[in-house]
C-alpha cells in the first residue's frame, strides 16, 4: 500500500515542528547564525516548500514571513532574543493549527492534547486575529533590522528584474541525488530563469572509474548568478535537491578574494583540472550535515501486532516442547531445542525494536516547562539527564501523562517565585531535574525540584480534615508523604489552571501501578521534593513465579517476590485465626488465595507462602504449590475482563492451560475490602 | 581474459552476431557497440547516455582500458544525456589521463553537448557530430 504523500507531509511537518520547538527552546544564549538557528530555518523552509507543493497555501504563506525573519537572524541582522524564541514557538503552534484546519477535521483551536490548556491559556493562537498579531510581532522584530525590505504579502519571489545583485552559489549535492530523482540540469535551467548565470561544474571529486558507483553524484558546482530575486527565491530553486546537500548562497561581495572565478560554460579542460586547487581556497561549510540514519517508519500498531505474534509463537513453542517431551521422540528434541533458541532470539529482537529513548518524550516537557513557568511568572530551568535510556514504546506512551502531572506539580506547587526564592537565599532560577537511569532490570525516572518541598504539617492537617486519618494517628514520615497519593487529596490552597484541577496524585499513582511500576516520594522541607518512578523495561514479557492454588495456575511477577516459605496447616491457627505468620521473627500478614478466590476444599497439609513486596512492607500469598520461574508473554484479557483488578493479564502455558497474572496491589485491595466488613461488625 | 570474453561476460545478450572484433549490447533503450582493431577500441553509444546505462558504460570503458592502448568514445547517436552518464565519461577521461592511456571523444551529438554546457562541464577535444537538424549546440 502506497502511503498518501499528503499524510507523509503531515507526518514530516509534525517531526519538523517538534524539531523547531526543541531548537527554539535551546536558542537562548546561542549566537546568531548558529547551528540551532540554521536548523530552525531549514525546518521552516521545508515546511513552507513542501506545504506549497501539497496545496497548504496558507501554511506556506504564513511560514514565508517567519522564514524571512529567520534569514535575517542567520545574517546577524536580528539578534537572538527571548522574544524571537517566543515568536518561533508561537509560529510553530500557528502552523500546527493551520495544518489541522486545512485537513478539515478540527476547527482551529479545538485542538486539545495534554498540553492544550497551556496553549489556550496563552491566548489561543487559533483565531485569525492572533495570526495577524503574530505576524505583526514578526514584522516588528524584522523591521528592527536595518535595510529590511517591507514584507511582501505573497511568498513567491518577485519576477527577476534586469540588473540586481550578484550571488555566488556553491552547490554540492547529496551523493544520492540521482537516486532520489534529482536532476541538476533542470535545477540550473530554473536558475537561469532568475537571471544571468555562469555555471561551473567540478569533477575533482570523481573517484577512479573502477571504484565509481555511477548512481551516485560526484559532481559539484559553483554558480555566479546575477539576479534581482532574493535569497529565498534562489533557495527555492534548489528545494527538491537541497536535502543532504551542501548549499551556500552568498552575495558576491561576501566571497573571499581569490575565490574561483566563474568560468563560462564549455570552457577548456585546463579550467577543470585547476578546480581542485581552487577548492582549497574556498570557504568550507561549517560542518557536514549530520548523516541520515537509515531508518524505516513503521506504524506502531504493526509493531504491536508483531509483538503479539511473537508472543503466540513463544507460547506455541513451549507447547511444542511439552508435547515433544511427552512423546519421548529423540529426533524431535534437537529441532525443538533449536526452535526454542530461535524464538528466544526473535522475541528479544522484536522487543528491542519497540524500545525507544525516553528523550523522545522529554522533548515536549521542555516546552511545557517553558510555557507554564512563563504563565506563572516563575523562572525555571529544566535539566534532563539520561535521555538515551530506553523503554518500551507502550510504556513511554502511557508515561507522558503522569510525568506531565508531576512536572505541573513541581512548577506550580514546588518551585517558588523568584522573589521568595531570593528571600530564602536560593538562586533566583528554580531547577527541575528530570532524569532516567537503569537500576537493575528497571528504569528509574525521577523528577526532582529545588522548591519548597512537601509541607508535612499541611498534609497531616488536610488528611485529618478529610477524615483520612485520625487526629492522633501515629504515622511515620514516609506514611505522611504517601497520604498525598490517596484519592481526593490535594494540598493546593488555590486551584490554578496549571494543577489542582481535582486530578490528584492518586491518578498518577494508579497510572504507574498500571504500568507495574512503583512510585516513591522524598522531600526535604525547604530544599525541594523528588518523585521516583520505577518502571519495568517492557510490558510484553515478565519474569514470573508460577504457582498453583486449587485447580488454577497463577503467575506472580518475579519483580515483587522476595522469598518462599512453608506454612504447615497447624501454623494457621496459632495466631488466633488471624492471617499472620512469623518469618524469622518478623510478623507478616498473609492472604490465602484459596480463601480469597473462594475455592472449595482444603489445600495440601503444607502450603507455600510466597512473600511479596507491597508498598514497603512484606505480604504473604498462600498457594498450594510453587512450580518455578516462568518467562511469561503477557496477553491482555480483553475488554470484558478489564474490571477484574486482581489480574493484570494472562498467559498460555506449555500444556495449553491459561495462567492468570496476579496484580499484587489488586489482590491486597480486594483482601482489604473482604476483611473490612467483619472487622466493622466486630467493632 | 580477452576483451571479447570480458565484454560478453558483462553483456550477455548480444544484439548482432558477434565476430572477433565487433560486439553489441542493449541496455534499455541504449545500444552499446564495441569495435576493436589491434590498437583502438571504439565504443559507440546509441540512444540514452543516462543513469540506467551509466554502469554498463563504466564497465565497458574499464574493459577497453585493460585491452586496448587507445579508446575512442563515439557519442554521435546519443539522443539523451544526463549528469550520471556524463560523469562516467569524465571519470574515464581522467583515469586515462592519469595512466597515459589514449582516450578521446570521437563524435558527440548535440544532446550531449547541451547537457555538458548546462552543467558547466567541458568535453575537451570533442568533435561535434554532424547534426541532421542543423542545430548548433556550441
Amino acid at each position: 500500500m502506497q502511503p498518501n504523500p499528503v499524510d507523509t507531509y503531515l507526518q514530516e511537518a509534525d517531526d519538523l515542528l517538534a524539531e523547531i520547538e526543541a531548537s527554539a527552546l535551546a536558542l537562548s544564549g546561542e549566537e546568531a547564525g548558529s547551528e540551532a538557528v540554521n536548523r530552525i530555518f531549514r525546518a521552516f523552509h521545508t515546511i513552507k516548500g513542501s506545504g506549497a507543493m501539497f496545496g497548504f497555501d496558507q501554511v506556506a504563506a504564513f511560514t514565508h514571513h517567519v522564514e524571512t525573519l529567520l534569514d535575517q537572524v542567520r545574517e546577524g541582522a536580528v539578534p537572538v532574543s527571548n522574544e524571537l524564541s517566543n515568536i518561533i514557538l508561537a509560529s510553530a503552534d500557528q502552523i500546527k493549527l493551520l495544518l489541522q484546519a486545512a485537513q478539515g477535521g478540527q476547527a482551529p483551536g479545538a485542538a486539545a492534547d495534554s498540553m492544550g490548556q497551556a496553549r489556550d491559556a496563552r491566548g489561543g493562537a487559533a483565531d485569525p486575529g492572533s495570526q495577524v498579531a503574530l505576524l505583526a510581532r514578526v514584522r516588528q522584530l524584522s523591521a528592527a533590522a536595518s535595510e529590511t525590505p517591507p514584507l511582501s504579502a505573497a511568498p513567491a519571489a518577485s519576477a527577476p528584474e534586469p540588473g540586481g545583485r550578484i550571488w555566488n552559489i556553491h552547490f554540492r549535492p547529496a551523493a544520492g541525488l540521482f537516486a532520489s530523482g534529482g536532476n541538476p540540469v533542470l535545477v540550473f535551467r530554473d536558475l537561469k530563469k532568475l537571471g544571468e548565470c555562469s555555471i561551473q561544474g567540478h569533477t575533482d571529486a570523481l573517484p577512479p572509474l573502477a571504484e565509481m558507483q555511477p548512481d551516485l553524484c560526484y559532481l559539484w558546482w559553483t554558480v555566479q548568478l546575477t539576479t534581482a530575486a532574493d535569497r529565498d527565491a534562489i533557495r527555492d530553486v534548489f528545494l527538491f535537491v537541497e536535502d543532504g546537500s551542501e548549499l551556500r548562497i552568498e552575495p558576491a561581495a561576501a566571497s573571499p578574494a581569490g575565490g574561483p572565478a566563474p568560468v563560462p560554460a564549455g570552457a577548456g579542460i585546463a579550467n577543470l583540472e585547476r578546480a581542485p586547487a581552487n577548492r582549497e581556497t574556498e570557504p568550507r561549510a561549517p560542518a557536514p550535515p549530520p548523516a541520515r540514519e537509515a531508518t524505516v517508519r513503521v506504524p506502531a500498531e504493526r509493531l504491536d501486532r508483531l509483538v503479539n505474534l511473537v508472543g503466540e509463537l513463544v507460547m506455541n513453542q513451549s507447547r511444542l516442547a511439552t508435547a515433544a517431551a511427552r512423546f519421548h521422540a529423540p529426533e524431535l528434541a534437537a529441532p525443538v531445542e533449536e526452535i526454542e533458541r530461535l524464538v528466544g532470539e526473535l522475541r528479544d529482537d522484536v522487543l528491542q525494536i519497540r524500545m525507544m529513548p525516553i528523550g523522545t518524550i522529554f522533548g515536549r516537557f521542555r516546552r511545557l516547562v517553558h510555557d507554564l513557568s512563563e504563565q506563572l511568572g516563575k523562572e525555571i530551568e529544566l535539566v534532563t539527564e539520561g535521555e538515551e535510556t530506553e523503554l518500551d514504546k507502550s510504556i513511554l506512551d502511557q508515561l507522558g501523562e503522569p510525568l506531565v502531572h508531576l512536572l505541573r506539580n513541581s512548577i506550580d506547587h514546588g518551585i517558588e517565585r523568584a522573589a521568595d526564592r531570593l528571600a530564602k537565599g536560593k538562586p533566583r532560577q528554580g531547577v527541575i531535574r528530570l532524569s532516567a537511569s537503569h537500576r537493575g532490570s528497571d528504569v528509574v525516572v525521577s523528577i526532582t525540584d529545588d522548591g519548597a518541598g512537601l509541607d508535612r504539617a499541611a498534609i497531616r492537617a488536610k488528611a485529618v480534615s478529610k477524615q483520612i486519618i485520625a487526629p492522633d494517628a501515629n504515622l511515620s514520615d514516609k506514611e505522611i508523604l504517601n497520604l498525598i497519593l490517596l484519592p481526593g487529596f490535594s494540598t493546593a490552597q488555590t486551584v490554578t489552571g496549571v494543577s489542582g484541577r481535582g486530578v490528584g496524585m492518586d491518578v498518577v499513582k494508579r497510572q504507574i501501578d498500571a504500568l507495574r511500576g512503583s512510585l516513591t516520594l522524598a522531600s526535604e522541607p525547604g530544599q525541594g521534593a523528588s518523585v521516583s518512578l520505577g518502571l519495568p523495561l517492557t510490558l510484553a514479557i515478565i519474569d514470573g513465579l508460577l504457582v498453583e492454588a486449587g485447580e488454577s495456575q497463577y503467575i506472580i511477577p518475579m519483580a515483587v517476590v522476595t522469598e518462599n516459605v512453608e506454612l504447615p496447616r497447624t501454623d494457621r491457627t496459632s495466631n488466633n485465626g488471624r492471617n499472620i505468620v512469623a518469618v524469622r521473627g518478623e510478623l507478616i500478614p498473609y492472604i490465602d488465595l484459596r480463601e480469597l478466590f473462594e475455592m472449595e476444599g482444603d489445600g495440601p497439609p503444607i502450603s507455600k507462602i510466597v512473600l511479596v513486596r507491597y508498598e514497603d512492607q512484606r505480604i504473604g500469598l498462600v498457594v498450594d504449590r510453587v512450580m518455578g520461574t516462568h518467562q511469561t508473554v503477557i496477553q491482555g484479557l480483553g475488554r470484558f475482563f478489564r474490571q477484574i483488578e486482581v489480574v493484570s493479564g494472562s498467559t498460555v502455558m506449555g500444556d495449553g492451560r491459561v495462567a492468570l497474572i496476579l496484580d499484587v496491589a489488586g489482590v491486597v485491595r480486594l483482601a482489604g475490602r473482604r476483611c473490612e466488613v467483619p472487622e466493622r461488625v466486630a467493632a | 581474459m580477452t576483451v571479447r570474453e570480458r565484454f560478453l561476460n558483462n553483456f550477455k545478450k548480444s544484439l548482432v552476431p558477434a565476430d572477433e572484433n565487433h560486439w553489441a549490447e542493449k541496455v534499455g533503450p541504449t545500444v552499446m557497440t564495441l569495435t576493436t582493431d589491434k590498437i583502438t577500441g571504439v565504443l559507440k553509444v546509441s540512444g540514452n547516455l543516462d543513469i540506467e546505462s551509466a554502469n554498463p558504460l563504466r564497465e565497458a570503458i574499464l574493459d577497453c582500458f585493460s585491452a586496448q592502448p587507445e579508446v575512442a568514445i563515439d557519442l554521435a547517436e546519443v539522443d539523451a544525456c544526463d549528469a550520471a552518464g556524463l560523469q562516467v565519461l569524465l571519470a574515464g577521461r581522467r583515469d586515462a589521463a592519469s595512466c597515459g592511456q589514449a582516450f578521446r571523444f570521437h563524435a558527440v551529438s548535440p544532446p550531449v553537448l547541451e547537457t555538458a554546457a548546462a552543467l558547466g562541464l567541458a568535453l575537451e577535444g570533442a568533435v561535434q557530430a554532424p547534426d541532421s537538424e542543423g542545430r548548433d549546440a556550441a
